[in-house]
């Protein structure tokens, strides 16, 4: 519409000459368009700033103005004089919007099993697949290539944009089978025991069930006798035997326990990639946990949230117990090493507590049935 | 031999369109509803059936109904409406 942007204003000319009229205007320099004839009165428009310098041309030619309508913008702001806040509001949204949605401000992962997500953000951020990054700059393909190069575990990926949001979708690659060993070898005791089943797959037997062996004894020779000599092979087999294990627990009424202690809490305020540190910047000593709590729509990441950086810095807790409770921490401690028993058979489990001045000592002493065999090189 | 009559002359020697040297009036006439003219010098008449112009040339009298001047700048003009009539006087 002509006169949109600067306004517009449609006008009435009544009576003396109209012709006249549009002549001093046209010498004044003001244009006016759509005009037309209706009885006494000339219709006609003009851009509202040069409305006023029509006013000595209707005097010389007789006729009088009258303004019949305002158009355009200016007058249709008008009304929001007094709330210029609002305009300035849904201008500058506007601007916002149009200059946020070519960016990038979701990255999501899909895909991975074994890789995390932080790890392939990090690959990808100094490839230009990050928060407020401009996904048409990015070279795609020399990113794939170049991410594949870094991440040696993931066998394709690929990157592709919806608005906003980039997804990377990666398929890692299969686990390798591991080759069989052939080197020879022989199967030795890893504990002192007594043999209760042998069974070989392969190689020649050194003991019998029921025989007494010592740490390092050979259970199963890799080294088998034949015609034409000896031959070596890689002993394969199993030998469960019955031994001993002996685990003491000793919790003390007083301990001192290492820990770690809070020194500081560093938040900084992200806002669709911009950081705002709420914290005076100095040195700091200590480990370093960062502590991420994002705004999530339809369980999406948005870009915008607060990072708390923690700085823990090394302590000692001084733990004082009864003995009621030296007891019962050195029954869960002692629980907690058998654990590693669980891959044979528990034939007798004996305990014994003492409780001297300083603390608690809880003695398990154990009966297991479970595999001695561990094999050894011959070269 | 005035300034006008070697302009035109010069454009009929070069074979050139009569208007290029000199500042003649040009009227392009678009069906029955648009009449864009250039050389405008004034508004003589503007009434609803009747628009006259006039020109270095003399006057322009368009005839019809519901006649308008859409647009008016400089020596152009843009007469719009069911033209029935063009007369040339002067």
């Amino acid at each position: 519409m002509r006169g949109f942007w600067s306004g517009a204003v449609e006008f009435e000319a009544l009576g003396g000459f109209p012709e006249r009229f549009m002549n001093e205007a046209e010498a004044c320099d003001v244009t006016i368009w759509n005009a037309r004839r209706q009885g006494m009165s000339l219709f006609g428009s003009c851009r509202a700033v040069d409305y006023g310098a029509l006013r000595p041309a209707a005097k010389k030619s007789g006729v009088r103005l009258r303004i019949k309508r305002r158009l355009g913008l200016p007058f249709w702001l008008r009304p929001f004089r007094a709330r210029w806040g609002m305009v300035v509001g849904c201008v500058s949204a506007l601007v916002l919007l149009h200059a946020l949605s070519s960016r990038v401000w979701v990255v999501t992962v899909e895909g991975n099993q074994t890789v995390t997500d932080t790890e392939i953000t990090d690959v990808l951020t100094p490839l230009g697949i990050h928060l407020g990054a401009n996904f048409d700059d990015v070279d795609i393909a020399a990113l794939r290539l170049e991410a594949l190069r870094q991440l040696p575990t993931v066998g394709w990926l690929s990157v592709s944009q919806s608005g906003s949001v980039v997804t990377v979708k990666v398929k890692e690659k299969e686990p390798s089978v591991p080759t069989e060993e052939t080197a020879p070898a022989d199967i030795v005791a890893a504990a002192d025991g007594v043999v209760r089943r042998v069974t070989v797959t392969s190689g020649q037997a050194a003991v019998k069930e029921g025989d007494t062996v010592a740490k390092g004894d050979l259970l199963i020779s890799g080294c088998l006798e034949s015609e034409n000599g000896p031959m070596l092979r890689r002993a394969r087999g199993s030998v469960v035997g019955e031994v001993t294990e002996t685990v003491s627990i000793t919790v003390p009424f007083a301990e001192e326990v290492p820990c770690e202690k809070q020194a500081e809490v560093r938040p900084t305020v992200v806002f669709f990639g911009l950081s705002v540190p709420l914290y005076t910047d100095g040195e700091t000593e200590g480990r370093l946990v960062e502590e991420r709590r994002w705004v999530r729509v339809g369980g999406r990441e948005l870009p915008i949230g607060i990072t708390l950086t923690r700085v823990m810095t090394p302590n000692t807790q001084t733990i004082t117990r009864t003995a009621d409770e030296a007891l019962a921490e050195a029954h869960r401690r002692l629980a907690e090493a058998e654990k590693p028993f669980a891959d044979g058979t528990v034939e007798s489990r004996a305990v014994s507590e003492s409780v001297t001045e300083n603390g608690v000592t809880v003695t398990g002493v154990y009966t297991l049935v479970r595999e001695i065999g561990q094999t050894r090189d011959i070269f | 031999m005035n300034r006008r009559e070697v302009c035109e002359r010069t454009e009929h020697a070069l074979g050139l369109p009569t208007g290029t040297l000199t500042s003649g009036v040009r009227l392009e006439i678009t069906d029955n509803r648009r009449a864009v003219i250039e050389g405008c010098k004034r508004i003589v008449t503007y009434e609803e059936d009747e628009i006259c112009v006039a020109t270095a040339a003399g006057c322009v009298r368009f005839r019809g109904r519901e006649l308008c001047m859409t647009a008016r700048a400089g020596e152009q003009a843009v007469v719009t409406g069911r033209l029935t009539c063009v007369e040339y006087e002067g």
